[in-house]
């Protein structure tokens, strides 16, 4: 969170002589992860059973994970699909069961879906047949917000992502980038401690991409939230975060601090020389961890 | 981002020129003065006894509107063909939605379904005589078999096929089991029940009107079968002509209410 670049990146260097599990205490020293907004996971596992024909199949998606995030920190997940990243979203949201080890978000253990989590998926998932404004108030109902209370909120975080002209349009109306703002607004309005985004940014184009990488930075420059970035786009995850996990086969293998200071502006950090050492060590890290492909 | 395009409203008139003076609407009416003139010239050259010409069927028509017994078989039709669409409707739905929704139910009731589907309910229109006799009771059977499996099928179709982020959304934001079902899952299954209930209308129409013809006593059918034994062409054009007319008007009524209900499915941007 400081200003200044350090020369050399210690973390970087021992995680890429392959440490298989991470447990840095984060980019936001003396903030415990038990605390409101903290996140703990710890030795997490899951494994998918499928029968197809005669064959029953075991699948671990994830194999003993566990990492912290300090309240309002910015920690992305980063890795090749397939490596696990989804499931440790679904499990954190309270969409799917871990087959062992514990999640816990504010220092308590998470038991199915609630309201100090928002959720960002890939794609949207805004129900057609309502406007912009009424898929954040349907959201809200959902999460037990008292009704008189719901349009007021929904209006309020549907101008915070800059969509003020488009509360009474609908979805299909929307481009892509606009559509996911809404999806954002909607997260955001549950006002929840931790912010879980699934690759939000991962089906748009590359020019909607990068415009809304600078309104979340802007957004999470004014709320403060936790936020949890599963990314496959390293850029990216160096660009948002204060911290980046490395992810391979369902294992983390790489904790890297992105030391850059904020707030920050793609356009600026893209000249910075230490944006770019950064990326390539990541880029590294990466490759690495696809070596250790299993022969299955 | 894209900036808010300006809403503007047509002028009525324009609206209106809009839709009587098209191309499309030129054509259409160019087939159907087409259909009719070759009917009639070939009516005239073949004898009101074979083809009963257009011109013909006018005249039959006041005959068979001075008859009188027009409306006694139009209303007893109806009123046969409302309660089986009902009834057909509410099976339909209820049965759709349990096989879309309990993958155990689906697969327990397919074969049962898929086989009443293809079934000619015609067929079995002779049985349901035999069962129930001659009153209201087969007719109202006969529409809700012809009708209620297109219904059934189509609603298993659209709860099956809601996009699965949807439920997921609803759920991560809290949602109990019977609010996505309610407020996510049914709405989004809307348009596929209303193309099964537009379908539905049409068979039930035809249900009832083959019950009749077999029945050969009552109702439009009953109609057709006295006139089509009298070799009166002209008359059964005019009840054939009343019957499509029933299933115009009860599937636009369809029409009429899914455009109601699905008001927002296609976009009003009216204010609340």
């Amino acid at each position: 969170m400081t200003g200044e670049h350090s020369p050399v990146q210690v973390a970087v260097d021992s995680a890429a002589m392959g440490s298989a599990s991470a447990s840095s205490p984060g980019g936001v020293p003396g903030r415990s992860a038990a605390l409101p907004g903290g996140i703990e996971v710890t030795g997490l596992s899951k494994t998918y059973r499928r029968v197809v024909g005669r064959e029953i199949s075991l699948t671990a998606a994830l194999a003993d994970v566990s990492f912290t995030v300090a309240p309002q920190e910015f920690v992305s997940v980063i890795g090749p699909s397939g490596c696990g990243k989804s499931t440790i979203m679904k499990i954190l949201a309270g969409l799917l069961d871990p087959s062992s080890g514990s999640v816990k978000v504010s220092g308590k253990p998470v038991e199915g879906p609630g309201p100090d989590r928002g959720c960002v998926f890939q794609f949207p998932g805004l129900m057609p047949w309502k406007t912009v404004v009424d898929n954040v108030v349907i959201a809200l109902e959902f999460a037990g917000v008292p009704k008189r209370e719901r349009r007021r909120r929904a209006e309020e975080y549907v101008d915070l992502v800059g969509l003020d002209e488009f509360k009474r349009h609908h979805p299909g109306e929307l481009s892509g980038g606009m559509q996911q703002r809404v999806g954002i607004a909607r997260a955001l309005a549950i006002e929840p401690v931790v912010l879980l985004m699934d690759e939000p940014f991962g089906a748009l184009d590359a020019l909607s991409r990068t415009r809304m990488q600078d309104e979340l930075l802007r957004i999470w420059e004014q709320t403060k939230k936790t936020v949890l970035f599963i990314t496959h786009s390293i850029e990216e995850a160096v660009v948002l975060s204060d911290r980046v996990l490395v992810m391979g086969n369902g294992v983390i293998t790489a904790d890297v601090p992105i030391d850059l200071p904020r707030p920050r502006s793609r356009h600026r950090l893209l000249s910075d020389p230490r944006t770019l050492e950064l990326m390539r060590d990541l880029e590294r890290l990466i490759g690495h961890s696809d070596d250790h492909e299993p022969e299955a | 981002m894209a900036i808010a395009v300006e809403r503007r409203q047509m002028s009525r008139r324009d609206a209106l020129r809009r839709k009587l003076f098209s191309k499309e609407r030129a054509l259409q009416v160019a087939l159907v003065v087409v259909v009719l003139g070759v009917w009639q010239y070939v009516g005239k050259k073949e004898g009101d006894f074979f083809l009963a010409p257009p011109t013909s069927v006018v005249g039959a028509f006041t005959e068979v509107l001075s008859g009188g017994k027009l409306w006694d078989a139009v209303s007893s039709t109806l009123v046969g063909i409302a309660i089986g669409f009902v009834l057909a409707a509410v099976i339909g739905v209820a049965v759709g939605t349990l096989m879309g929704t309990s993958r155990s139910a689906a697969t327990a009731l397919n074969p049962v379904i898929s086989a009443g589907y293809v079934i000619p309910e015609a067929a079995i229109v002779p049985l349901l005589i035999i069962w129930f006799g001659l009153d209201m009771t087969p007719r109202i059977i006969s529409v809700v078999l012809f009708a209620v499996f297109e219904i059934i099928l189509s609603t298993y179709a659209g709860v099956k096929n809601v996009d699965a982020v949807l439920p997921q959304v609803a759920r991560s934001f809290g949602a109990s089991r019977a609010q996505v079902f309610r407020k996510v899952t049914c709405v989004a299954a809307l348009p596929y029940i209303f193309a099964g209930l537009r379908m539905g209308a049409a068979r039930a129409v035809k249900g009832m009107v083959i019950a009749e013809l077999l029945f050969a006593a009552t109702g439009v059918g009953g109609a057709i079968q006295d006139a089509a034994n009298a070799y009166q062409t002209g008359k059964v054009m005019v009840y054939v002509i009343v019957i499509t007319l029933i299933g115009v008007g009860f599937a636009g009524l369809m029409q009429l209410i899914e455009r109601t209900w699905l008001r927002s499915w296609h976009g009003d941007h009216a204010e609340r």
